[in-house]
């Protein structure tokens, strides 16, 4: 028996469906504003050069002593922590009393060219740390690096480990060199002195067209396909389209943060196999003694979990969480299971550490 | 004209159409088992499609996701009707792998040779993800070098025509300079071909492993039944293919060498840029890097400074322990003058008071003058009678007395700090930063704001 049998008025029955959502779809496409985001309220805290700290406003007040700062990778936008009301790590940390502030790096350009990995993690996150201490009255904070911001994050805590509490870390890379990890697979043949000799800034559209290639027929043809599917429900074209708008606005990378980054992080794998340095500062993460939760995704295809799991091995301290999220790494922050599983868990497992 | 979706005339039309072309093609398909393309060239639904196109053309909203909807819709479209053809009549008694060569060929997908790749005429139904990842290695890379490419057209027809020739004279450097930029681009344009060679063995093996797929839906009960299925079955297939060589070692060397050589070719041209532009006296990009430089070193010296002088609690740490050494150093004066003269302390007391009332005065109007201010007393003098020139020489040349030093010290300390705390503080207010300098109240008071 053949494996395929289409009906040929079912197929006819489908070609017809299809024409009639574009029909419907696209005047209400064309009709919808532009897409907002950011659901919760929140003040600037500090401002330097591009960056702004922002404290996030809750409909209560914290009831945590200790705040969060939530350290964004530099690739993306970091309204993905508070993308829309439903969709939000942020607005549900607050409903569960938590106190949180974010670091914007805000949109990189020529004159940012120059700043290395020290001016980010020994200059720009060292200071919003004591900002936000500062403010809150409290030696220690929590820190929560997502992604690029996780790798951060570590560095930072293995270098100033009296200013970190907490430290959270979400679908963070620590083993650049598993066997599933496309990117890190892809950048080992660059010359990355003469692409940043050459570029300077490394431009956003580069960096989205390695992403999308990373799974080309989903993401450049059957994600606009499965679009036809919710063309008449305005809430989700909504959705999609504001998922869309996160993806494609992306700022430059710092040309010699990004040439470090490929250097010692992604080539090197200095994070897991040591010898890192930021600046003149060592990187050792047997110096995070602290209480450390590691959160990541099981069907990440940027962050491959094995990536993160590497954490486990290396970490120095003896209070270490694993939280494996069955999602993927856009899916930590949005899906319906995320909302649910992801800001109780990381309120749950800083209650019990509060003292 | 376009029309509006308010008086969609030709959205009725494109429908009626649609169903008049299915239902002959139905027909035609019914009477004619194993057609296996369409009846026309060109369907209705396309036209249709190409309506909404121009719609969305230049409008703001959502546009360009339109576009890419439904650019992949008529994508999708074609291969309904392809399936549907190939799913008709005798056709369903075919094996995964009939199926799969049918798949292959008749939807003109990438299967044959490198050069379909860059073929234009290859707009198989599923061919779109392929035709974008080839001939670029990151589309990125590529779009960058086809502007680049245009852009300096004339000066690469140029270096091809001395390619061969020795570089000699007054042109030499020049020449030569040419000469290594024609042999990048033709290098790049040589790891371009072998990095479509391996897309298109992403796609063959993406087909191999289809076939194994459909072979497992051969058992009864397991067929597809529909197009979305067997597409989605193909972009499973497709991806895992994909996955397979670009997780390849042949796959890292041969993308790592494509970007080098497009990034090799890149720097000669901006070299050549760089020279023209320096001909034609305009800045260039390396005056702006070097100048980006030597700025984000200064931005580290300042902050460095600032940091090590004021930050914070430092600042205010630091002027209280100047305070305690001035008290201290008043006191012991004080107490020296008393010793020296026991017999009439009232009288010594009061010169020691006299002494430091003018001390304070000149404190004051050497900090005043460090902020750029000039001291009360000076104000009310300026009012009276302008200061001969005379007597401001001599009131620059005469040094301070040696009991205020310290005093004059820890003055010009207080007024660099003002000045460091202002060239720290992250985006100072210019009103608040010259209205602190001025009143001399700079350091603490700024350091809190922080």
């Amino acid at each position: 028996m053949g494996p395929i049998r289409i009906e040929p008025l079912r197929a006819l029955d489908e070609a017809l469906r299809i024409q009639k959502k574009i029909s419907a779809g696209l005047a209400t496409l064309r009709s919808l504003d532009d897409v907002d985001y950011g659901a919760t309220d929140k003040e600037e805290v500090y401002r330097e050069d591009k960056l702004v700290v922002y404290r996030f406003k809750g409909e209560k007040k914290p009831t945590a002593k200790t705040p969060i700062l939530i350290v964004y990778a530099l690739v993306n936008r970091p309204y993905m922590v508070d993308l829309q009301d439903d969709r939000s790590l942020v607005r549900n940390l607050l409903a569960q009393g938590e106190d949180v502030y974010l670091i914007d790096w805000g949109y990189t350009d020529r004159a940012d060219r120059w700043l290395t990995l020290d001016d980010y993690i020994n200059g720009y996150i060292r200071r919003c740390v004591d900002v936000v201490a500062r403010r809150a009255k409290v030696p220690k904070i929590n820190l929560l690096g997502i992604c690029q911001g996780g790798a951060f994050s570590l560095c930072f805590t293995s270098i100033y480990p009296e200013k970190v509490k907490n430290l959270i870390t979400m679908v963070t890379p620590v083993d650049f060199h598993t066997a599933d990890n496309m990117l890190s697979h892809w950048t080992r043949g660059l010359d990355v002195d003469l692409m940043i000799d050459t570029l300077g800034n490394v431009p956003a559209d580069l960096m989205n067209w390695c992403y999308l290639t990373l799974k080309p027929v989903r993401l450049f043809q059957q994600k606009y396909i499965g679009m036809i599917d919710i063309l008449d429900d305005k809430t989700e074209l909504e959705n999609f389209l504001r998922m869309e708008k996160w993806i494609f606005d992306s700022p430059d990378q710092a040309g010699e943060a990004f040439r470090e980054f490929i250097r010692d992080f992604y080539q090197g794998n200095k994070l897991m196999q040591g010898g890192l340095k930021i600046g003149d500062k060592s990187v050792n993460l047997k110096k995070i003694t602290m209480p450390v939760l590691n959160i990541f995704a099981e069907q990440d295809h940027l962050v491959p979990p094995d990536a993160s799991r590497a954490l486990e091995g290396v970490v120095g301290t003896k209070d270490y969480t694993q939280l494996a999220f069955k999602g993927g790494h856009i899916g930590i922050y949005v899906s319906g299971r995320a909302q649910r599983e992801v800001p109780s868990g990381i309120h749950n497992w800083l209650a019990e550490r509060s003292n | 004209m376009v029309d509006t979706p308010a008086n969609p005339q030709w959205l009725e039309d494109w429908q009626r159409m649609s169903r008049q072309y299915w239902d002959g093609w139905t027909d035609l398909a019914g009477k004619n088992p194993g057609l296996a393309t369409g009846v026309a060239s060109s369907p209705p639904w396309h036209e249709g499609l190409e309506q909404w196109a121009r719609l969305y053309a230049g409008s703001g909203n959502h546009g360009d996701v339109a576009e890419r909807m439904l650019s992949n819709a008529k994508t999708y479209l074609d291969m309904l009707q392809n399936l549907s053809a190939l799913a008709s009549g005798k056709m369903p008694d075919m094996g995964a792998t009939a199926w799969t060569d049918a798949l292959k060929n008749g939807m003109n997908i990438p299967g044959g040779n490198a050069s379909m790749f860059s073929n234009p005429m290859m707009n198989g139904p599923m061919a779109g993800p392929w035709n974008d990842l080839s001939g670029s290695g990151a589309k990125g890379f590529d779009q960058m070098m086809a502007q680049f490419t245009q852009t300096i057209a004339p000066m690469v027809e140029a270096a091809k025509r001395g390619f061969d020739m020795p570089a000699f004279g007054y042109q030499r450097e020049q020449q030569e300079h040419m000469q290594k930029t024609a042999k990048a681009l033709f290098e790049y344009q040589q790891q371009n071909a072998r990095y479509n060679a391996l897309m298109l063995k992403a796609s063959q093996r993406g087909f191999d492993i289809l076939q194994s797929k459909l072979a497992a839906r051969e058992e009864p009960g397991r067929q597809i039944d529909s197009v979305k299925a067997l597409y989605d079955l193909w972009v499973d297939a497709a991806e895992e293919g994909y996955a397979e060589i670009a997780l390849s070692p042949e796959f890292r060397e041969v993308y790592g060498e494509l970007v080098n050589a497009q990034m090799r070719a890149r720097t000669h041209i901006q070299a050549s840029v760089e020279r023209y532009c320096n001909d034609l006296g305009m800045p260039t990009r390396g005056e702006i890097d070097s100048i980006g430089k030597r700025l984000q070193e200064l931005r580290r010296e300042v902050r460095r400074n600032g940091e090590a002088t004021g930050d914070s609690n430092g600042l205010a740490d630091e002027l209280a322990a100047l305070r305690r050494e001035l008290a201290e150093l008043k006191s012991a004066r004080t107490i020296t003058a008393t010793s020296a003269n026991p017999t009439k302390p009232a009288v010594a007391a009061k010169k020691e008071m006299t002494k430091t009332t003018k001390r304070k005065k000149l404190v004051a109007t050497r900090a005043a003058n460090q902020a750029g201010e000039k001291s009360p007393a000076k104000r009310s003098a300026a009012k009276k009678k302008p200061a001969s020139r005379k007597a401001k020489r001599k009131a620059e040349s005469t040094p301070p007395p040696a009991g205020n030093v310290e005093a004059g010290t820890f003055a010009a300390r207080v007024a660099e700090f003002a000045r460091a705390s202002k060239g720290s503080k992250a985006r100072p207010s210019k009103g608040k930063a010259d209205k602190s300098a001025r009143t001399g109240k700079s350091a603490k008071s700024k350091s809190n704001k922080r």
